[in-house]
C-alpha cells in the first residue's frame, strides 16, 4: 500500500545480489532496475520481464544492465512492462565465479495519476492558440490570394470570400477542438475508471462469540483469480489501531466459505477503530494488499463458549504506547554503533542498528539485532519460513509494506514462475530463495521508505518457539531530501539518463 | 513540434499509447498532414506557372496527392485490416478521409487521369514498404512476445483506391474540368457513393453508425452520417479547385 517498488536480496548463482525495482505506475511503462553485486566481479548482469502467461518462451532476448560510473558492482536498466498483471524479471549475473539467474515478481499495474502542471497547461494552451491563429490566417490567405499571379492585387470578391472561409475555418477548428477535448475526457475517465488500480474490495466486520471477538473479513469482488498459500497461509492479515499505532495483530485467517470469507480469533487487544490489510497471492502470482477499516467492540467476560486465541499458531500480537510517545524504548552502545533497543520479554531484546536519519527514497536498510539478557545474540527459530518478519506503516495508513529480509516480493508468486519454468526443457537452473545468510547475526530487510512521514516499525521473530515482536518508531520521522535521490547521484551512464522520476517524484507531493 | 513534449507527457499520464489513434498522436498527425499540404500548394503553384504545354510540372502535384493518401491510409491503418474492412469505423475513417484526397486530386491537377495517378503512386509507395521491409531481419523487444518474428513486419496490401479514383476521373471527364459549385457537389458525391458502394456492406454500416456511440469518439449518428461522408470528396474538390488556375 503506497510501497510500490520492490526490494529482492538473494543469491543469483554464486553472486549474492540485490535488485531494486521501481515500477513505472503506469501500464505501458518503463521499469528502473537497478541490480547491485554485493561479493564478486561480475562481468555482465542482464534484466528479462517475463510475463507469467507467456513464460520466457513469451520473452524477448534480455537487456544487458549497464554498470553505473563511479559505483561498484551496481548495474542498471530499464524494462518496458507492457501488459496489467504478474510479472517476473529474471536477473542473470554472469562473471568469473560462474552464473546464475534469479527472478523477482513484479506486478505491472497503473498506479499513478498525473496532474497536468499548471506550466505546462499554459505553454500547451499558449502554442495551440498560436497554431490555431496561424491556420486561420492561412486559410484567408489560401482563398484570397493563392492563385494571383505576384503583385496582383485582391479583389473584392476575393477578400470577401477569405472573410468568410476564416469563419468557416474558425467553426470548424472550434468543432474539433471540442471533439478533441471530449476525447481527452474520455481516455481521461477510462483511465481513472477501468485502468487504475484498485486493490479487490474488502468488508471487515468483527462479531461477539460467548465473550471473544471474531473478525471476519469477506472479499466483495475477486478480480484476479484463485489464491495461493503464502508460506503455507491463504491470507496474511495485519491489524493495526488507527490511533497512534498502539495494538499491532498478525493473524492467519481461515477461509469459512470459498475463498471469499476469512475469519480469525482476536487478542485482548483495546477496543477502538483498526486498519485491516490482508496479503493476498493469486495464482498467477499477483500480489495484492486489500484493505478496510473496522470498529472493535471492548471484549466481555469470558463465557467458556469463545473461539480460542491464536486461531492459527502463527498468530501473534503486540500492544505498545502510541506512536510519538517515548515508551519503552531505550538506546544502548553496540559494537556496530549505538542501537535503539525494543525490549520482547524474558530479558530478549530488538537492537534496531540504526546509520543516519532516514530519507524518502533512499536506501534505507533497516539493520536489526536480537540479543538476549547477557547481550548475546540469540538464536531465532525460522518463523513462516523467514528468520524475521518486518511491518512498515505510516501514521495515517497511506504506507503499508510486509517486508522479509530476502525484500518485499512474495514468495508464493516466486514458485509460480520458477515451477512454470521447470516444465520447459530448455529453461535455466532456478530456485526459490529465501535471501542472504545474515552476517553477524544482523538481520537486514532491505527498503526505501517511499513518502515522508512518520513511520512504526514492527520486527517479529521466533525465539523459544514463541513469536515475539519489537516495536520502532521512525524518530523524526521520514524526511524529504530536496537533493536528487542516491540513484541519480551517479554519473550517469552513456546514454545520459535524465532524472525524470526523481522530478515527478520530487518533494512536496505526498508530504 | 508541440505534440512531442504533449505525447511524452501522456506516456508518463496514461502510460504509452501503443496505438496509432490517440490524441496526441493526432496533435502529430495533423501538423504532418499540415506540412503534406503546404508541400501539395507549393506543388499547386508550380503547376499554376508552368507555361503551356509542359505536362512534366503537375507530376510533383499528384506524387503529392498520392504521398497524402499514403499518410492518411497509415494514420488508419487500426481500422483497415482486412478482417476489420466491414467494420463501421473502417468505413466512416474511409469514406470522410479518401475521396476528399481523390477529388482533391482530380480537381486540382491539369493531366489527365490526376485521380487514378494519385492512387496508383500510394498503392506504389505502400507496395514498396511490402516487399521491401520483409528483407530485414528484426525481433520482438518488448515481452510479452505471443507471436515470434523475425523479419520487419509491413503494412497489409493497399486499399484498391484506384477503383473509384477511375471512377472520378471518367466522370470528371463526362461533367468537363470548369470550375463551378454543382460541378464539384456532384464528383464529391461520386467519389463519395463509389467509395462507399465498393463494398457490399454499406447497408450494415449505415445501420452501424446508430447504434451507441462510444463516448468522446467519432460521435455520428445515423441522420448526420451520410450527408458528412458524401461532403467530404465535395470539399476536397471545392479546396483544390480554388488553387488550380484556369
Amino acid at each position: 500500500v503506497g510501497s510500490p517498488n520492490v526490494f529482492f536480496e538473494g543469491p543469483a548463482g554464486p553472486y549474492p545480489i540485490r535488485v531494486t525495482i521501481r515500477p513505472p505506475g503506469v501500464v505501458p511503462g518503463r521499469a528502473e532496475i537497478d541490480v547491485r553485486v554485493l561479493s564478486g566481479t561480475p562481468s555482465r548482469v542482464t534484466v528479462l520481464p517475463v510475463r507469467w502467461d507467456a513464460g520466457t518462451k513469451g520473452a524477448p532476448s534480455p537487456d544487458v544492465a549497464v554498470p553505473v560510473l563511479g559505483e561498484t558492482n551496481l548495474f542498471h536498466a530499464e524494462l518496458w512492462l507492457m501488459l496489467t498483471g504478474s510479472h517476473s524479471v529474471f536477473v542473470r549475473v554472469e562473471g568469473p565465479a560462474g552464473q546464475g539467474t534469479t527472478l523477482v515478481p513484479v506486478n505491472s499495474v497503473a498506479t499513478r495519476r498525473l496532474p497536468m502542471t499548471s506550466a505546462m497547461g499554459a505553454v500547451l494552451l499558449a502554442f495551440a492558440l498560436f497554431l490555431v491563429a496561424v491556420l486561420i490566417t492561412l486559410v484567408g490567405a489560401a482563398v484570397r490570394e493563392s492563385v494571383l499571379a505576384p503583385d496582383e492585387a485582391p479583389s473584392g470578391r476575393r477578400r470577401w470570400g477569405a472573410r468568410g472561409a476564416m469563419a468557416a475555418a474558425v467553426v470548424l477548428l472550434g468543432v474539433a477542438l471540442t471533439g478533441g477535448r471530449s476525447w481527452w475526457n474520455s481516455v481521461d475517465s477510462d483511465y481513472r475508471n477501468n485502468k487504475l488500480f484498485e486493490p479487490d474490495p474488502m468488508e471487515a466486520r468483527v462479531r461477539t462469540e460467548g465473550g471473544g471477538r471474531v473478525l471476519h473479513l469477506e472479499r466483495t469482488a475477486a478480480r484476479w483469480g484463485r489464491l495461493l498459500p503464502e508460506h503455507g497461509k491463504l491470507m496474511h492479515a495485519f491489524l493495526v489501531q488507527t490511533n497512534g499505532l498502539a495494538a499491532f495483530v498478525h493473524l492467519h485467517p481461515v477461509p469459512v466459505s470459498g475463498n471469499v470469507a476469512f475469519e480469525s480469533a482476536l487478542p485482548e487487544i483495546p477496543a477502538g477503530r483498526y486498519r485491516v490489510f490482508a496479503d493476498l497471492t493469486h495464482e498467477s502470482g499477483f500480489t495484492q494488499t486489500l484493505v478496510a477499516e473496522v470498529d472493535l467492540p471492548a471484549a466481555r467476560a469470558a463465557t467458556g463458549m469463545e473461539r480460542k486465541w491464536p486461531s492459527d499458531a502463527d498468530d501473534s500480537w503486540r500492544a505498545a504506547p502510541a506512536l510519538g510517545t517515548a515508551g519503552d524504548r531505550q538506546r544502548i552502545p553496540l559494537a556496530q554503533g549505538e542501537a535503539e533497543v525494543s525490549p520482547i520479554g524474558a530479558g530478549l531484546k530488538v537492537c534496531w542498528l540504526r546509520s543516519g536519519p532516514l530519507q524518502r527514497n533512499r536506501d534505507g536498510s533497516l539493520r536489526f539485532l536480537v540479543l538476549d539478557d547477557r547481550n548475546q545474540p540469540a538464536p531465532l527459530e525460522p518463523y513462516l519460513g523467514m528468520l524475521a518478519h518486518a511491518v512498515i506503516q505510516r501514521e495515517d495508513g497511506a504506507v503499508f509494506t510486509h517486508l522479509h529480509p530476502f525484500g518485499n516480493i512474495s514468495m508464493a508468486s516466486q514458485d509460480v514462475f520458477v515451477k512454470r519454468e521447470r516444465t520447459r526443457k530448455a529453461s535455466p537452473p532456478l530456485e526459490v530463495v529465501c535471501g542472504l545468510p545474515p552476517k553477524e547475526n544482523v538481520i537486514s530487510f532491505p527498503y526505501e521508505f517511499p513518502q515522508p512521514g512518520r513511520y512504526r516499525i514492527w520486527v517479529q521473530v521466533k525465539i523459544g518457539g514463541e513469536i515475539r515482536t519489537g516495536v520502532f518508531d521512525a524518530d523524526g520521522g521520514v524526511t524529504c531530501s530536496r537533493a536528487v535521490p542516491s540513484w541519480h547521484l551517479t554519473p550517469a551512464p552513456l546514454p545520459i539518463r535524465l532524472p525524470v522520476r526523481a522530478v515527478a517524484s520530487g518533494c512536496g507531493e505526498g508530504a | 513540434m508541440l505534440s512531442a513534449p504533449f505525447d511524452n507527457w501522456w506516456h508518463d499520464a496514461y502510460g504509452l499509447d501503443v496505438k496509432i489513434l490517440s490524441p496526441p498522436h493526432t496533435v502529430l498527425a495533423l501538423g504532418m498532414l499540415g506540412v503534406a499540404a503546404g508541400v501539395l500548394l507549393l506543388m499547386a503553384s508550380l503547376q499554376n506557372r508552368a507555361v503551356a504545354g509542359d505536362h512534366v510540372v503537375g507530376l510533383p502535384f499528384i506524387f503529392m496527392c498520392g504521398v497524402m493518401l499514403t499518410m492518411v491510409s497509415i494514420f488508419l491503418t487500426e481500422h483497415s485490416f482486412p478482417n476489420q474492412q466491414r467494420s463501421r469505423e473502417f468505413y466512416i475513417a474511409a469514406c470522410l478521409t479518401y475521396p476528399m484526397y481523390l477529388a482533391a486530386a482530380a480537381r486540382g491537377s491539369k493531366r489527365r487521369w490526376p485521380a487514378t495517378t494519385a492512387a496508383l503512386v500510394y498503392a506504389g509507395i505502400v507496395l514498396t514498404m511490402l516487399w521491401v521491409l520483409p528483407l530485414f531481419a528484426a525481433e520482438p523487444k518488448l515481452a510479452p512476445v505471443y507471436r515470434k518474428i523475425d523479419r520487419m513486419v509491413p503494412p497489409p496490401f493497399p486499399l484498391l483506391l484506384v477503383v473509384p479514383a477511375l471512377a472520378m476521373d471518367l466522370s470528371l471527364r463526362f461533367f468537363g474540368k470548369q470550375r463551378g459549385f454543382w460541378r464539384d457537389t456532384l464528383l464529391g458525391r461520386a467519389a463519395g457513393i463509389v467509395v462507399l458502394r465498393a463494398a457490399p456492406a454499406d447497408a450494415m454500416v449505415l445501420r452501424g453508425v446508430s447504434s451507441e456511440p462510444a463516448g468522446g469518439q467519432l460521435v455520428l449518428r445515423r441522420r448526420a452520417i451520410l450527408p458528412l461522408l458524401l461532403q467530404a470528396g465535395f470539399v476536397g474538390a471545392r479546396i483544390l479547385a480554388h488553387a488550380r488556375a484556369q
